[in-house]
Order: structure tokens, then C-alpha cells, then sequence
């Protein structure tokens, strides 16, 4: 694989983001600790992601190390108390669980009353506040032009509802809209479940009829799990 | 604070994910403020847009592809293609032994404009 350039230019862009980022964390009074704990877990994620190797990678002893510790580990003591904080800490989160079922509902519950309540009650007060305006101005001149406005309030009220009950409507008309958004999702996630993904700039892209030519640079690229930078890229393609 | 002449398109890159996990990991730990995540994370901009300039002489690969077009788009001034049936062949300037040739289903391109990126 001719990745190499990626790992290389990884490699300096994290060494110059943390030495650049030295004095933003003495800024905010941060220790050098932290600092190095951000490359050190910045270099862990990157070795997982196996996009490329690493010049870190060349130190399988830390691994070993690792893999030999459970050895080491066969005292029976300690193990029955990770076993059991692991077990405690299932139940916590078991407990938790529960206390999120038995709360979902009563959440939904109390949201359904509340909504209902929201909107059996903002209507009627929507048209009492309406009213009362309307009746400091119209109810002394003339009551059965009031109460006609009154009906006409309600009507329009009623429009408001039909209105909702058209829109409810239209969402069937809509769905089509809302397929074309799931499709558009899908072909999203179609991608991102491909993981094939190219970031760079353009410096011209061309098309003649059906025929598209682009001029790309300094890029990074994803294909097929690994990483690949170039500075210039041309492509072709027919559409 | 931030670097308006650098773009944030790269933070998509592996190497942009992972430092914005590590950064997330330390807010997490209440380690470091978000505050300074985010100044991090705009000298990363600045830091990779530069370094991925010819100049700094650590990105010379050559890439060629060619593919059915399935979807363009251009907004914002950046363009997104989607190809499919891609070929793609990627030349190492630095070993000029080593050459890549992978046909991959489906390609997604983001691209910005070059001449916006960092110059004056």
C-alpha cells in the first residue's frame, strides 16, 4: 500500500498541533499533562483506525505487556471484586434502565395530558382574548354586528382547524416529499456505510455534454479503509 | 478567534475525527474546557490546510479516477460528486516504484474552492 504519505503527514500534523496548541493550554491554565494526554489518545485513535501505519505502531511491547497482565492476574481475589463491581455496575445500570422505563412513560403520559391540555385550552383563550378586545370597541355599537364578528372569529377558527386538518391532508400528498428525503437519507447512509469519501479543493471543474472533468488538489481520501493523501488529482467521469 | 481564511473540510479526514474524539474525551473527563476544543480544533484547520500545500513538500501523490458520475451538486460554492464504479489509481511521487489501483462501488467527493483556501 502507498499510504505512506498519509501516515508521514498525520504524524507532523499531530506533533505541530500540539506543540501549536502549548500555548492555548497554558492560556486556559491547563497542565502539559493533559496536553500529552490529548496525543497520546489522538495517537491510540488513529492506530485504531487503521487507516495507516504508524511510526507508534512499531512498539508491539506495550501490547504484550498487556496481554501478559492477565497472567499475572490469576490471584482469585481480584477477580471476584472486578466481578463484582462489574456486576454492581450492570445492575446500577440495569437499575437505571428501569428507573427510565417506569420514567418514559409517565413522561409521555404527563406530555399527552399536557398537550391535550395545551390545546383544548390555547384555542379557547386565543379567541376570549380576541373577544375582549373586540369588545371594548364593537360591543357598544352594535351587538348583533359583534356577535357577528364573534361567529366570524370562531369561523376563522374553524378555518385554522380545517387549515390543520388540509395540512394533515397534504402530509399525505407530502409523503411524497418525505420518500424523496428518506431516499436522500438512505443514499447518505449508503455512503457512509461505504466509507469511500474524498476531501480536497478544486481548482477547475469542466463539463462537456455528459462528460465531466475535474481538477482536484491536496486531498485526503478514504478508500477501503485506508487513508490517501495527494497533492493533485484528476478525474473523469460521464454522467 | 477563528481562522476564517482556513477551511474545516478536512475535519472529516481520519485524522480530524480522531482529534475530535480526543478532544470530546477530555470535555468528557472535565480535563479542558470546550472552549479550548474549539481553539484546537481551528489550529488543526490551519495547521493541515498548510501542510497539505505543495510548498511543504510532504504531500506529492498523484490520483487519477474515472467513473460513472451518479450525482453532482454544487452549493456554497463547494462541489459534491458521488461516482460510481470508480477507478482509482494513486501514483507515490516519493516512491515512484509504488503505484495503487483500487475500483471501489461508490465515491463521494467534497470539494471546496482552492482559491479561497488561506491566501490573501
Amino acid at each position: 500500500m502507498s499510504n505512506t504519505e498519509s501516515s508521514r503527514l498525520y504524524e507532523t500534523i499531530i506533533d505541530e498541533v500540539i506543540n501549536d496548541s502549548r500555548q492555548d493550554f497554558e492560556n486556559s491554565g491547563i497542565e502539559e499533562s493533559t496536553l500529552q494526554e490529548l496525543k497520546r489518545i489522538w495517537c491510540e485513535k488513529l492506530t485504531q483506525s487503521q487507516v495507516a501505519k504508524f511510526s507508534w505502531d512499531n512498539q508491539p511491547t506495550f501490547q504484550q505487556n498487556i496481554s501478559h497482565q492477565p497472567f499475572d492476574n490469576d490471584i482469585k481475589l481480584e477477580h471476584p471484586d472486578l466481578l463484582s463491581y462489574n456486576t454492581g455496575s450492570v445492575n446500577n445500570v440495569i437499575g437505571d434502565n428501569n428507573d427510565l422505563d417506569i420514567q418514559i412513560p409517565n413522561m409521555t403520559s404527563f406530555k399527552q395530558e399536557y398537550d391535550d391540555d395545551d390545546n383544548g385550552l390555547m384555542l379557547p383563550t386565543v379567541t376570549q382574548t380576541d373577544g375582549s378586545n373586540f369588545e371594548i370597541t364593537l360591543d357598544n355599537d352594535n351587538a348583533k354586528e359583534f356577535i357577528n364578528n364573534l361567529k366570524k372569529l370562531k369561523g376563522v377558527d374553524g378555518v385554522s382547524d380545517d387549515d390543520n386538518d388540509l395540512f394533515n391532508d397534504s402530509d399525505d400528498i407530502n409523503s411524497e416529499l418525505d420518500d424523496d428525503l428518506e431516499s436522500g437519507k438512505s443514499d447518505d447512509e449508503e455512503n457512509d456505510q461505504d466509507g469511500h469519501i474524498m476531501l480536497c479543493l478544486y481548482d477547475k471543474v469542466q463539463r462537456i455534454k455528459n462528460k465531466w472533468k475535474c481538477n482536484l488538489k491536496e486531498g485526503v481520501a478514504n478508500i477501503n479503509g485506508k487513508d490517501y493523501v495527494f497533492q493533485k488529482a484528476t478525474g473523469e467521469s460521464e454522467w | 478567534m477563528s481562522n476564517p481564511g482556513y477551511y474545516e473540510l478536512y475535519r472529516g479526514s481520519t485524522v480530524g475525527t480522531t482529534l475530535f474524539e480526543s478532544l470530546d474525551q477530555l470535555i468528557t473527563d472535565e480535563k479542558i474546557q470546550p472552549q479550548l476544543a474549539v481553539t484546537i480544533l481551528s489550529n488543526f484547520d490551519r495547521i493541515i490546510s498548510d501542510m497539505m500545500k505543495p510548498e511543504n513538500n510532504l504531500v506529492k501523490s498523484k490520483l487519477t479516477f474515472k467513473g460513472d458520475l451518479s450525482t453532482y451538486r454544487f452549493c456554497d460554492d463547494v462541489w459534491t460528486f458521488i461516482i460510481k464504479n470508480v477507478n482509482v489509481k494513486l501514483n507515490d511521487v516519493s516512491n515512484s516504484d509504488l503505484s495503487d489501483e483500487v475500483v471501489v462501488d461508490k465515491l463521494k467527493i467534497v470539494a471546496c474552492n482552492s482559491r479561497k483556501a488561506g491566501e490573501p
